[in-house]
């Protein structure tokens, strides 16, 4: 079993590369950076580590114990790795989208996403708390199958330093065959958007082929402005605020909430209210749709020309 | 010499420490030296509202779908008030260098002080904002009538 952690290696890239946006932020576009911004997605990024030592740790030995009942053995080989790589990034797929779907999931994700800026930096804007989820269950199936924990960490840890470089503006498109098959910036952009077209989209990590498959593919339309963070941006850069708000939020809804209902505002989807007091994802793209349509309707009425188009 | 002497101390202190400890402290100077330089490159400069579209344009990307029927325009363009059809006011104020805003619920509190509004949204975090508006008094009436639903 190889002894090192890449993502440890990988940490002077990160910086190097950070640093060179930055040069290219100051040359083209100024606002792409924000000091305290940057301050705040590096201490995410700095507490993850921390939490990660403390807590990657008892995971990664309950996942030991669980490898003892695997149905296979399937040894340290090239072969074994590719396939390891492509099943942790089908569940990372899946984890993601729990994480974005249950409002228990989303808390500690929401870390992630909570910038109002898409940089590399916010590619460090990890949780602190992604221990308080379920989130390690997902990997239960590939140690089941007989991968071992060693190399679903490796796996794993080649799979996050991939979608580093993805969280940038300063690339465009890739080439089409790239586009096709790996996430890449301009997917990755839609997914950190909050436009109503974009909400809950693109959830993949290194394969964009998931999301066409299970259809939750959105491509990035050219002329649309983008607008990054979350559907409430928290307006604060105060860290604990910033990794703990999702927290603090559930627990007053809870606490508010008829008995009925409470287990809705850990279980439900975010946005998600008994009483329809707030939005989910979903009703906000239906309402967005409602109006494109109606907008298109009372173009078409005022331009008869428009209102007389018809298909050949 | 003396220096010489000092690093070799500096080693030997940086060889007690355990290797996550170092990890840390390494990772916690290198994130402080990209802030610093982020700050020393002026990046992120204040966001500005330039006119009434581009209030309209940030409150659609606060709240989806606001449409305002008024709009209280910051003389600077450091923030704004609109209100929409069905009486809600939205607050928009700096964040960084974009915009954040908020809808005003009956907890939040206006005044006027030296030509400027203060809105309170009672949120801690949000925190107030201080706008220079032509019509503040109009405006804090309107915060006022909040409550009163």
């Amino acid at each position: 079993m190889p002894d090192f952690s890449p993502t440890e290696i990988a940490v002077p890239g990160f910086v190097a590369l950070v640093l060179i946006e930055m040069i290219w932020a100051w040359r083209k576009r100024r606002e792409a950076y924000e000091p305290r911004d940057t301050l705040t997605s590096l201490a995410f990024g700095l507490g993850s580590t921390v939490s990660g030592l403390i807590f990657g740790g008892l995971f990664f030995a309950l996942f030991l114990w669980v490898w003892q009942f695997r149905l296979f053995d399937i040894g340290w080989s090239w072969w074994a790795f590719v396939l390891c790589f492509v099943l942790d990034d089908l569940k990372y797929y899946w984890v993601h989208r729990f994480g974005h779907r249950v409002r228990w999931f989303w808390a500690s994700h929401v870390n992630h996403h909570s910038s109002q800026h898409y940089n590399l930096s916010t590619a460090l804007r990890q949780t602190w708390t992604g221990f308080m989820t379920l989130g390690f269950a997902f990997a239960l199936p590939l140690v089941l199958l007989g991968f071992h924990p060693g190399m679903i960490a490796l796996a794993g840890g080649f799979n996050l330093i991939y979608q580093f470089w993805i969280h940038t503006e300063a690339i465009d498109k890739m080439p089409r065959w790239f586009e096709a098959v790996m996430n890449t910036p301009s997917h990755h952009r839609v997914h950190h958007a909050t436009n109503p077209r974009y909400l809950d989209r693109n959830y993949a990590g290194v394969f964009i082929v998931w999301d066409k498959l299970f259809g939750t593919f959105e491509p990035e339309v050219k002329d649309e402005k983008i607008r990054y963070g979350i559907v409430k941006q928290l307006g604060s850069f105060n860290i604990l605020w910033a990794v703990f708000h999702e927290w603090i939020g559930i627990a007053q809804d809870m606490w508010r909430a008829p008995w009925g209902s409470k287990l809705g505002y850990l279980l439900r989807e975010p946005g998600w209210t008994h009483d329809g007091g707030r939005e989910t994802s979903d009703q906000i793209r239906a309402s967005w749709l409602v109006r494109q349509a109606s907008d298109a309707k009372s173009v078409s009425s005022e331009n008869p020309i428009a209102g007389e188009a018809k298909a050949a | 010499m003396l220096a010489g002497k000092y690093t070799s101390c500096q080693i030997a202190f940086c060889m007690t420490l355990p290797p996550a400890l170092l990890q840390f402290l390494g990772s916690l100077a290198a994130i402080l030296m990209l802030a610093a330089i982020a700050w020393r490159l002026r990046l992120g400069p204040e966001p500005k509202l330039d006119d009434e579209n581009a209030a309209r344009q940030a409150a659609d990307e606060a709240v989806s779908g606001f449409k305002p029927v008024e709009i209280g325009l910051d003389r600077e363009g450091r923030g704004a008030l609109l209100s929409d059809a069905g009486g809600r006011i939205l607050l928009l104020r700096p964040h960084g260098s974009r915009f954040a805003g908020r809808l005003l619920s009956d907890q939040a509190v206006a005044r006027i002080e030296e030509d400027a509004l203060i809105v309170d949204t009672a949120e801690r975090r949000y925190g107030s904002a201080r706008l220079e508006l032509a019509d503040a008094s109009a405006w804090m009436q309107a915060i006022v009538a909040i409550k009163r639903g």
